[in-house]
């Protein structure tokens, strides 16, 4: 239950993560509460696949993520007459690896001091970090792309759900 | 609508070439260019020749039989995230496509998409100053972490609307908006030593990722503009650098390193 209402307020916050980013790049108005739902689903797949018994790490777990918005960015683009990377590109990026980065960064400049007993510790961290904020930044991206060209149409309006032409 | 309003390549032409260079400036991955600028052209009986560069665009109108009736060039200063325009633009071209709109009808309605205001400064920055808050909240910070995460995004993206007013280089804008964003959480920690600073300090200066790039450069190497999607992820990663530079730059200025 803990585990459920910390995945549920992680998620709620990413989605104003995402509206902060749709609004900074300037999405129109009645795009913003679908990039709030587009952050919260990124949120809940994220942490539900990373803080459940699925374990499932973070690079897949972003990699899941950015799919799931990435497919469900295109119904919501065939209804609302806008491109889906206006939803899924702000709603991915609450996935960003920020706090990787930072520590990837501080690690190169802790390597560049004299060699001390930590430096292996602090080069194998370094290179951890480094690796996990490279793929996942790759996962995101990738994910996104993923849906639309596996659907391989040009445009969302040419693909069709259910009976309605 | 007559579809024949549209066959005066010399109209038909700096329309394209218009619509073409506000997606770039927006924005837009380069087989979105394409795909948009290709469905407007489709309503005339023009054959269409585009090449998106990282900063260019080119196109010729030709007929039938292989003559080139319009030629056209455009270049963008630098890109800038709008998805209003890329939105806009993309809802015209369906519009002129399934013959909703004319010709005069759709030059107008593309002014008014490139006219369209951005929002209202004040609400963006406390918008995104709740994002920032909310990126300190999900990468484990705690409430007092969370505030001085809102009120160093505040600070730093009040300073980038200040220097994008004065044309500075991109660059220079992240690099000194990061700067601006971390001396605030520098200056928290000298007030409040007892308080943890490590998840604030670094959430801060996520309003600067280059977020619409990177996820552009990885679209354009998948579709094949590989010179497009490589230049996209260089520029992302000067961005990134530029962000890591700011940071390292307060960690010196407050003496952490």
């Amino acid at each position: 239950m803990e585990i459920a209402l910390s995945i549920l307020a992680k998620a709620f916050w990413c989605g104003f993560a995402a509206l902060g980013f749709g609004m900074l790049f300037n999405a129109p108005v009645r795009a913003l509460h679908f990039i709030w739902i587009g952050g919260f689903l990124a949120g809940i797949i994220k942490f539900g696949l990373m803080l459940t018994a699925l374990d499932g790490g973070i690079v897949f777990s972003s990699f899941a993520a950015s799919v799931g918005v990435g497919i469900a960015s295109i119904p919501v683009a065939h209804r609302s007459h806008v491109p889906p990377v206006i939803f899924s590109i702000p709603a991915v990026i609450p996935l960003v690896p920020g706090a990787f980065a930072y520590k990837t960064m501080m690690g190169f400049m802790k390597l560049t001091s004299a060699e001390t007993e930590s430096y292996a510790q602090t080069l194998g961290d370094t290179f951890h970090n480094g690796s996990l904020t490279l793929f996942i930044i790759i996962a995101i991206s990738l994910g996104v792309a993923i849906p639309m060209h596996v659907l391989r149409k040009a445009s969302v309006k040419k693909i069709r759900f259910g009976g309605r032409g | 609508m007559e579809t024949s309003e549209w066959n005066d390549a010399k109209q038909m032409g700096p329309f394209l070439l218009n619509a073409a260079v506000a997606l770039l400036r927006s924005g837009a991955s380069s087989d979105r260019i394409r795909i948009n600028v290709e469905r407007l052209a489709a309503v005339s009986q023009h054959t269409l020749q585009i090449s998106v560069s990282p900063l260019a665009i080119a196109l010729s109108l030709t007929d039938v039989s292989g003559h080139i009736l319009y030629n056209g060039t455009g270049t963008i200063p630098a890109q800038g995230v709008n998805f209003q325009v890329v939105s806009g633009i993309s809802h015209l071209s369906w519009d002129v496509c399934e013959g909703k709109v004319g010709e005069t009808e759709s030059w107008e309605k593309l002014k008014e998409i490139l006219a369209k205001p951005h929002y209202n400064r004040w609400l963006l920055l406390l918008v995104v100053s709740i994002a920032g808050a909310a990126f300190c909240y999900t990468f484990g910070g705690n409430a007092s972490e969370m505030m001085i995460g809102f009120f160093a995004t505040f600070f730093g993206l009040f300073c980038k609307q200040e220097l994008v007013k004065h044309s500075y280089n991109t660059y220079i804008i992240t690099y000194v908006s990061a700067v601006t964003a971390g001396i605030f959480v520098g200056f928290m920690h000298l007030i409040f030593p007892q308080l943890k600073m490590e998840h604030a300090f670094s959430t801060c200066v996520l309003f600067l990722v280059p977020g619409v790039p990177l996820i552009n450069s990885i679209t354009d190497l998948i579709e094949g503009y590989t010179l497009n999607g490589v230049a996209r992820g260089v520029s992302a990663f000067l961005h990134a650098l530029a962000i890591a530079s700011g940071l390292v730059t307060v960690l010196f200025l407050f003496n952490i390193i």
